[in-house]
């Protein structure tokens, strides 16, 4: 059977001393609240900001489908169009 | 995890009601175990206090969602884990290990490991862990993140299922496979050296 190095590894790694335990930072926790509170207050000049970002995406959603189902028709359209008035200039212009 | 006499639960009631200074007591009670996750799971190039910092804004904008039904701990934990998950994903590569890559003691370490008859002494510990680590960076997050817990910090799969959300068998057979992964890049490594 082939030797596991992995989990000899894995057992020497586990035997390691264990690293110095975390020291905060001066400041850290100002920052943490700081930035929290900067949020909360973001959020609460803009209460409709979640419910306007919604209603955007619909919107775009909505255009993009018309979009896509008239496309044909949008397509068309120009070469019809031009083809009337041609039609209308003919006949305005016939003696 | 708590200090004794704080109430964690009031505590984290007082911050739903916004208190800044119940939630600077939050910051400095959990610092200590969102940073042994951050550290055990940073990526390359990562700044511990930067991720600390990321897990810390996410709890703070997502502390509506704890139930209360479990310790808050182990939600943190959750979180903490999610978000370092999501942070090794961003990595774009991961590095291959090569026996150039090696300096010269854990190359050593290596060699012991690689002859059956020696055991790293106990002054190469830290060069062991070193090592795997290095070689858990090969692997892909989820695979590195089940090996670390499971092999490294000797967490039960119970244990990694809380943290993670994933499903036991999930946890066991990735752990089966990635284990063949490092077997694979171990004997890669020493094909290198020969």
């Amino acid at each position: 059977m082939k030797p596991n190095y992995w989990k000899r590894l894995a057992d020497a790694a586990r035997r390691a001393p264990p690293e110095p335990a975390a020291e905060m930072p001066f400041g850290f926790d100002t920052r943490i609240v700081a930035d929290w509170s900067w949020q909360r207050e973001a959020a609460e000049t803009l209460p409709w900001a979640p419910l306007l970002r919604g209603a955007l995406v619909c919107a775009s959603l909505i255009l993009l489908a018309s979009l896509a189902v008239n496309y044909q028709t949008l397509k068309e359209r120009e070469p019809s169009s031009v083809a009337i008035a041609d039609s209308v200039l003919r006949v305005s212009m016939l003696p | 995890m708590a200090e004794a006499g704080l109430d964690m639960a009031a505590c984290v009631e007082r911050v739903r009601r916004k208190d800044e200074d119940a939630a600077r007591v939050l910051v400095r009670e959990l610092y200590p175990l969102i940073m042994k996750i951050v550290r055990s799971h940073l990526p390359r190039r990562t700044d511990e206090e930067d991720l600390a910092q990321m897990v810390f804004g996410k709890i703070f904008a997502h502390l509506e969602q704890y139930s209360g039904n479990v310790p808050i701990e182990h939600w943190v934990s959750r979180v903490a884990v999610n978000t370092c998950l999501n942070q090794l994903r961003s990595e774009k590569c991961r590095p291959e290990l090569r026996w150039a890559d090696l300096n010269e003691a854990e190359a050593e370490v290596l060699e012991k490991i690689a002859s059956t008859s020696r055991e790293p002494d106990p002054s190469e510990q830290l060069v062991s862990r070193d090592l795997a680590r290095k070689m858990l960076e090969t692997l892909s997050p989820k695979d590195r993140l089940i090996l670390t817990m499971l092999d490294l910090e000797e967490r039960s799969v119970e244990e990694i299922r809380e943290r993670s959300g994933w499903n036991a068998s999930l946890i066991k057979v990735r752990a089966f496979r990635a284990r063949k992964k490092l077997r694979k890049q171990f004997a890669r490594v020493m094909e290198q050296e020969r």
